[in-house]
């Protein structure tokens, strides 16, 4: 089978806790996969590995047939703001841009144009329902826009893959549902795949297969389906 | 050039104190070092002569009419050197208001990096943002050797110093320009000098796009740099070269082994730091003190910074009271007082670091408001808690009376070791030399007071409930 | 009784018929077990008799005949005293998925992989009402659906904390 992403007995330890203890997990192209397990038992490690922002100690991460774990730091980020989304609980957006700026960020440090980055994240902003916030900076938004421009942020480039830590996390049911519905419609239109780390079983529930951790191993996961 | 466009755009919100911030050092070092320049090509008449109303010529004495300092071929590679060290005080301010903000610039450099930005290209804005104020600094430096050179031009005519000898003395900066090329030089030079600062400061963040976890301990610093510094620098300095003094390289050795020394103090400032905050935080039993001795142990490396500035002053200051005694032990054999070639630079000297100490008071500052806006949950909490608010400015005065005075008391010990030994034949000059010593620990502390009374408001700032909601 | 008066509620809008108030009252309880015909009209006759609704008018155009119902003044009353009324916070009986959970642990008998496999059963349920409330733009009905994943939410937690002791017991010689 052609997975768009495949973790291979990944190995990552901090200071003097052992996050993850040789994990492996297969994401298909368009398929939503939800990674869930109590807090600790390295869920947002995982994630961070997956989309590139860590580098196991042990283990492979392959990306669409790249070895993601063998770039350097340049390479990698350079990959990932073209094929790879990130959302994350909160706070990820930079503070001194407008959400409109922000949206556009990956695509200005691509080389974009302005005005091109600018049109494609005004675009994203109005399907996500925050077009009317464009033009503030994030101290001005609630919690649920804020998160909706980080996944206009995510998608804005067109990646194969959104990889998100606990994106509702920090919103109250009705906030996170605009969100998560708002995520997830995204994803299944441009048939991207998702990542999604939650203890929000609702979010488990919308997905296609959950992936539950427990010590840094997977402790019990659906069965791929066949798509 | 999207790096170039976002560090501008740094500028416009909380930036800007920051950026006139290290434009202002820059001018000050830039000036300096323009003055520097041209005392390097300044050629000396040896014998000036001084037509009388007759019509007839006398012979007047050596290098006319400007300070012993800049015609004397001896002493000018030391005034030289001594004109790049007073560089040290605009520098070492530098390295602290390159820190204002940091935790806002660190998070936001980290979300860059999260949307994809890559290190170099982080680097680049954390460069940028440093580069081109020192760079307009850099500029504003050419107007700061003209006011020098105005004041203090070998063609000034400082009327309103009374003495003729000591107004003589005065005109220190040489009445002849740098050539262009060697302004231009300098200005991209300081520049440059704010590329790399700013680089450097951005570098935690280069590691993680996840955000540089805050308070999380780091590695203790170490000690063996700075021993090896000072080491040679003791070496170098000391009085290995009294037999050899006429020769060129003997001065050389003496420059470099007092550049080896305020390396060495500067940067032993963390690691003494270091050393205090253990010493005290298992001993104590003020909740000030085992405050403040803890944020040491933990990250000892501003606040060490920081006091290694006072730690330098005290250095310079204790050779200074050293040199001072040298000559009042002269002054008393030969009957005459002090002449204006030696108290006049002396004076300077004086000056000069009355100047620094309230130059590293702001860094202090500095500092200070950089702490307290890092830890202003945690401080927060402690008021909630019902810490007095006493109690918290005690443990910030401890904290940098830990960082400063040990290394003070030592530069000052250190310093005047040497010297001393020359002092016990006279009561009365080793009592200045001591007077002198204590004087300046005495200022090191008003300092240290000052820049807590200072920093008040922060703390205030620091401990409002609102910011038991801030992550 | 809370079958009569949610119907009350929905004659206190306006008269209705028999057909039309399951049909309001099916479409206000969605993923809702239907009500069947006997039930609204058992509860109809109850209510008349006890005074709360009273017959509007009777229609027969050539069909069966068909009895329209308005809400009484003393019916008002009783939907206002109900509504007033908070309803008591359990106690929950130990439904058939606690004496099963209960049962696993005391045997030891591979309880966590009973635990996951209700996980997946819960995990589809919700998923089928979240679908639901995907396909529903009235405010009601899909708060009438987070009820519904409320607790299924709810089981899921007990189910994980269930689970997460279990691996706990397991590790830790008791």
């Amino acid at each position: 089978m052609n997975h768009l992403l495949e973790l291979r007995g990944l190995h990552k330890s901090f200071a003097r806790t052992e996050a993850l203890r040789g994990v492996s997990l297969d994401v298909q192209p368009g398929e939503v996969v939800a990674v869930t397990g109590a807090s600790g038992s390295g869920k947002s490690t995982l994630l961070h590995c997956a989309a590139g922002v860590l580098v196991p100690e042990a283990g492979s991460v392959t990306f669409a047939g790249q070895r993601l774990h063998e770039l350097d730091e340049s390479a990698r980020t350079r990959l990932r703001r073209r094929e790879i989304g990130l959302v994350l609980q909160f706070g990820q957006l930079v503070p001194e841009l407008t959400a409109a700026q922000n949206a556009a960020l990956p695509l200005l440090l691509d080389g974009t144009d302005r005005r091109t980055a600018r049109t494609a994240a005004l675009a994203w902003l109005e399907r996500l329902g925050v077009a009317e916030v464009a033009d503030q900076v994030p101290a001005e938004l609630s919690g649920g826009e804020s998160q909706r421009v980080a996944v206009a942020r995510a998608l804005v480039t067109g990646p194969r893959l959104v990889c998100a830590d606990e994106p509702t996390g920090a919103l109250d049911t009705v906030a996170g549902e605009v969100v998560l519905t708002a995520l997830l419609a995204a994803v299944r239109d441009a048939h991207t795949s998702l990542l999604v780390v939650t203890h929000d079983n609702r979010v488990a529930a919308r997905a296609d297969r959950e992936v539950v951790l427990r010590d840094g191993s997977v402790a019990s996961g659906q069965p791929a389906v066949a798509s | 050039m999207t790096a170039l466009a976002l560090a501008l755009g740094s500028y416009r919100t909380g930036g800007r104190a920051r950026a006139l911030a290290i434009a202002a050092c820059t001018a000050v070092v830039t000036g300096l070092l323009l003055v520097a320049v041209s005392v390097v090509g300044y050629t000396a008449v040896d014998g000036v002569e001084q037509t009388m109303p007759d019509g007839s010529t006398v012979f007047i004495g050596y290098g006319g009419d400007v300070a012993n300092l800049l015609w004397d071929r001896g002493v000018r590679p030391g005034y030289f050197f001594a004109l790049l060290l007073i560089c040290l005080v605009p520098l070492t301010l530098l390295q602290q208001v390159v820190r204002l903000g940091t935790a806002a610039r660190e998070r936001r450099l980290a979300a860059l990096r999260l949307a994809g930005a890559t290190p170099g290209e982080v680097r680049a804005i954390g460069a940028w943002e440093v580069g081109l104020p020192a760079l307009a600094g850099g500029v504003l430096g050419l107007p700061v050797h003209l006011v020098l050179r105005t004041l203090f031009g070998a063609d000034a005519t400082l009327s309103w110093v009374g003495d003729r000898d000591v107004a003589r003395e005065l005109r220190l900066v040489p009445a002849a320009y740098p050539a262009w090329w060697q302004v231009l030089l300098v200005v991209l030079a300081v520049g440059l000098l704010g590329v790399l600062v700013g680089a450097l400061a951005s570098r935690k963040v280069v590691v993680s796009p996840l955000g540089v976890s805050r308070g999380a301990r780091r590695t203790p610093p170490r000690g063996w740099l700075p021993g090896l510094l000072l080491a040679a620098g003791i070496f170098l300095a000391g009085p290995v070269y009294l037999p050899f003094f006429e020769r060129g390289w003997a001065q050389l050795g003496l420059m470099l082994g007092i550049t080896l020394l305020v390396l060495g103090v500067l940067t032993s400032g963390p690691w003494v730091a270091y050393r205090a905050g253990r010493a005290l935080a298992g001993r104590t039993s003020s909740p000030a003190l085992l405050l403040a001795s803890r944020w040491l142990v933990m990250d000892a490396r501003a606040a060490g910074r920081a006091a290694a500035a006072i730690g330098v002053i005290a250095l310079v200051s204790g050779a200074a009271a050293s040199l001072m005694a040298d000559l009042l032990v002269n002054a008393r054999s030969n009957g005459h007082g002090v002449e204006a070639m030696y108290s006049v630079p002396m004076a300077l000297v004086y000056a000069v670091l009355l100047v620094a100490l309230v130059v590293a008071t702001f860094a202090l500052v500095v500092h200070g408001v950089e702490s307290l806006t890092d830890r202003r949950r945690s401080l927060a909490s402690l008021a909630a808690e019902g810490v007095p608010l006493e109690v918290l400015e005690r443990a910030v005065r401890w904290e940098v009376a830990l960082a400063a005075v040990p290394i003070s008391v030592l530069a000052l010990v250190g310093a005047g070791a040497v010297g001393a030994v020359t002092l016990f034949g006279d009561p009365v000059v080793l009592l200045v030399d001591l007077a002198l010593r204590a004087a300046t620990l005495g200022l090191i502390w008003l300092a240290l007071l000052a820049s807590t009374r200072l920093v008040r408001p922060w703390l205030r700032r620091a401990v409002d409930p609102t910011n038991l909601r801030t992550t | 009784m809370s079958v009569a008066h949610a119907l009350l509620g929905v004659l206190a809008e306006g008269a209705a018929h028999g057909y039309d108030l399951k049909r309001v009252h099916d479409e206000r309880f969605p993923g809702a077990k239907p009500l069947a015909f006997g039930q609204v009209y058992a509860a109809l006759a109850r209510m008349e008799k006890d005074g709360l609704v009273e017959v509007a008018e009777t229609l027969r155009d050539g069909g069966p005949e068909r009895t329209t119902y308005a809400i009484t003044p003393l019916g008002r009353d009783e939907l206002d005293t109900w509504l007033a009324t908070a309803e008591r916070a359990g106690p929950y009986p130990a439904d058939d998925l606690v004496r099963k959970t209960v049962t696993a642990l005391r045997l030891g008998a591979d309880a966590g992989g009973f635990l996951a496999r209700q996980r997946a059963v819960h995990l589809a349920a919700m998923k089928h009402q979240l679908q639901l409330q995907d396909s529903t733009t009235d405010t009601a009905a899909r708060i009438v659906i987070d009820h519904t994943v409320s607790h299924l939410d709810a089981e899921l937690r007990w189910l994980e904390s269930a689970a997460a002791r279990v691996a706990e017991a397991g590790r830790a010689p008791v």
